[in-house]
């Protein structure tokens, strides 16, 4: 399922998604979880599946939205982390390390800071403890 | 990461968010039945007659499953006879069993119009099947019917393909659309055989 097709649909859905409510919006974060992911319990997917997203994703827009989901003040909890796993599953790729297409792309945009930044407000302000927990394994499965 | 948790496991709600209209949902009425029930609508019996899902509800009571999937299949089914089927695809697995995601995708497959959005009370039917098939972990009786949709997904996705420039708008009708898309890919990528499938046509580049 790792086509053109599919893969534009998915982050048509993704990108282009206005509510950011929860109740509507974790069936998009999910698949792009499912879709992105290449180990664990998401079920391995092919080697180079990354560079075929490059392929097909609009840069621009891609970045434009990560910036608005991630300075909401509005998303807390399970709804920011959602958001922070679907965004990590874009660089991580542990078994083959030179096959990371949006590593330059985002320290240039500086997704970085701003995820630290949604990290840290998540872990100061959020009520919900096992998603602080999951929060910070992501934040640190990031930062590597 | 953290653990999978509850992915992909229930029924899409089609219902819009609150405070908005719930029978027009920016000038494409989404055939809900509740929401087209005319005589819910206006607590009156005399509409019965001519209330659509009314009418279906008393022609699914006197039909078997395999009738009821008939019935729904054909091209001149009557009006809300698919979200009818699609509703008890969720709720009873007889319907499933008598080949409910055939007549989904047969309907699908049978607009002759492309991009009108014929393909989501459809593609709901089969979320609803997966859904139930996985929620009640009947995947071995229920293999076929699995081979059925997964085999399917290929002329699905085109059909979807035909309204992808549309998607790009912004409107609470789109977003319970992109919902639905989101939701049918992810119910077909938790299965590991369907997430490493590759498609045989080699289209261009797409944007």
């Amino acid at each position: 399922m790792y086509d053109d097709r599919t893969l534009t649909l998915i982050l048509r859905c993704w990108v282009h998604f206005k509510s950011c409510k929860m109740s509507m919006r974790s069936a998009v974060c999910e698949t792009l979880t499912l879709a992105l992911a290449s180990y664990g319990v998401y079920g391995a997917s092919p080697a180079d599946h990354l560079n075929k997203v490059v392929e097909v994703a609009h840069i621009p827009s891609l970045i434009a939205k990560i910036n608005t989901v991630l300075t909401d003040k509005s998303l807390i909890d399970i709804e920011i982390f959602r958001e922070m796993e679907s965004i990590g599953h874009f660089l991580l790729l542990p078994k083959t390390p030179g096959a990371q297409p949006f590593v330059p792309v985002f320290l240039h945009e500086g997704v970085h800071r701003l995820m630290i930044d949604a990290g840290f407000r998540q872990l100061m302000d959020g009520s919900d403890m096992d998603s602080k927990k999951d929060t910070l394994y992501c934040l640190s499965t990031f930062i590597e | 990461m953290a653990p999978a948790g509850n992915i992909g496991i229930g029924f899409v709600s089609l219902r819009p968010p609150e405070g908005h209209n719930p029978f027009v949902w920016d000038n494409i009425t989404l055939d809900m039945l509740d929401d087209k029930c005319i005589c819910k609508q206006r607590q009156s019996r005399k509409s019965t007659q001519t209330c659509h899902p009314c009418r279906v509800d008393r022609m699914f009571q006197n039909l078997q499953p395999r009738q009821a999937v008939e019935a729904a299949s054909i091209p001149r089914a009557p009006p809300f006879a698919i979200n009818k089927l699609a509703a008890l695809a969720l709720a009873d697995r007889r319907y499933r069993r008598a080949g409910a995601a055939d007549a989904f995708i047969q309907r699908i497959e049978a607009s002759v119009h492309s991009g009108d959005f014929h393909w989501v009370i459809p593609t709901v039917g089969l979320i609803n099947i997966l859904s139930a098939i996985y929620r009640e972990e009947t995947l071995d009786e229920d293999n076929a019917i699995l081979r059925t949709i997964h085999s399917s997904y290929e002329k699905v996705r085109d059909f979807i393909w035909a309204d992808v420039d549309r998607l790009l708008g912004i409107s609470s009708f789109l977003d319970g659309v992109r919902m639905i898309i989101a939701k049918y890919l992810s119910m077909l990528l938790i299965d590991p055989v369907m997430k490493m499938f590759v498609s045989d046509v080699l289209y261009g580049s797409v944007t």
